[in-house]
């Protein structure tokens, strides 16, 4: 299993600590912190962070290149990529659980603090951009001054990437599309 | 182009532009807030799209993802004045009925001057007023410090823009008053 490959696509998975501890880890090699963090994937989802965060609790954060481990992926039922899984500790695989939220390490780490129990918190950089929700928009972008604003998905990388996220399909491949909504997906790969 | 290439572009920009008070560089996760994707009609990721002043009708960007495109872009569209660096271009700020004073002072900077500045400055509206403002403190110093005033005064702006304590609101104001400045030399 290869971690670092800029341009493929990847199954994530979240694992409880306990399993690696009991050896019962999926085809996960060790890597070292470094690596794990240079790794594209991980950056794609915020993942350098949530790393960083939950390293010292009781949970590891891996992941799987589903394009050499195909057979991890098939054993998990994982047809999109990427694709959270959460293992709880106990080693039960039908207590597997897919992440479904959102990409951010915010959104992230908050669904895993609710999941075993801790209480995580992600740092950010000091942003000069600001980050703008239904209420500060009318004041920031609607109001007196002039605004340039980028409208996002956290997630949006160039991978290819098909997601069911609420109820709008997004599929990337180069920019970011999101299609109708629906919850058809098609395969543009 | 994806987010991973564009955010550290956006993220300069934005510092560039922090000292600009009348210029917002926002982001929106269309993903927490699908209604304000909706309502502006964003299809695709990441989508750029500028609202001027008093305006809820937005233009799309459609220039190159560049801090130096989207620069030139605010520039003609916000009324700002910036380089690619960050920096202010030659002559930012500068109102050129006080520039023609300064010239035609011919480098006898006396109380004749200040008060002819002055009331010229009494008429300008706007950005140029607050310009204004800051040509009459400049002259005023001038006037008082005598002809080395501005090249002083210029380095020891330049000394605190590098100053990590500086606010963007500050770093702003230095620039402009660099600028202004600079008409007196």
């Amino acid at each position: 299993v290869s971690i670092v490959s800029p341009d493929g696509c990847w199954l994530g998975v979240v694992i409880a600590r306990t399993w690696l501890l009991s050896g019962r880890l999926l085809e996960i090699p060790s890597r070292s912190q470094s690596e794990l963090n240079s790794s594209h994937w991980l950056r794609l989802l915020n993942f350098t962070v949530l790393y960083v965060h939950l390293l010292r609790s009781d949970i590891v954060i891996a992941a799987v290149d589903a394009t050499v481990s195909g057979d991890v992926a098939k054993k998990y039922g994982v047809s999109g990529y990427p694709t959270i899984k959460f293992f709880p500790k106990g080693g039960d695989v039908e207590k597997a659980e897919e992440y479904d939220g959102g990409r951010s390490a915010d959104t992230i780490v908050s669904w895993v603090n609710k999941k075993i129990g801790t209480n995580r918190k992600v740092k950010s950089a000091p942003s000069a951009v600001i980050a703008l929700d239904e209420a500060t928009f009318e004041t920031e972008a609607l109001g007196k001054k002039a605004a340039l604003v980028e409208f996002y998905a956290p997630w949006c990388g160039h991978c290819k990437v098909r997601r069911n996220s609420k109820n709008m399909l997004f599929v990337c491949y180069g920019s970011c599309v999101s299609t109708a909504t629906g919850t058809e997906i098609r395969n543009l790969g | 182009v994806c987010r991973q290439q564009l955010a550290p572009k956006y993220e300069t920009l934005a510092n560039n532009f922090a000292g600009d008070k009348d210029v917002v560089i926002a982001k929106v996760d269309a993903t927490e807030h699908g209604e304000l994707a909706d309502r502006f009609g964003v299809t695709g990721y990441p989508t750029l799209k500028f609202f001027p002043a008093d305006s809820k009708d937005p233009v799309d960007y459609q220039g190159e993802r560049e801090v130096g495109a989207m620069t030139e872009f605010l520039n003609e569209h916000a009324g700002t004045s910036r380089n690619a660096d960050g920096s202010l271009k030659e002559g930012a700020g500068h109102v050129a009925a006080l520039n023609d004073i300064i010239t035609s002072a011919n480098g006898v900077f006396d109380n004749n001057f200040l008060t002819s500045i002055t009331n010229a400055a009494k008429d300008l509206t706007g950005k140029a007023a607050e310009h204004g403002k800051l040509y009459v403190n400049a002259a005023s110093k001038v006037v008082s410090k005598g002809v080395d005033y501005p090249a002083k005064e210029i380095a020891r702006l330049e000394g605190m823009l590098k100053s990590t304590s500086v606010t963007a609101e500050q770093k702003g104001n230095f620039q402009l008053r660099q600028s202004i400045l600079k008409a007196f030399q």
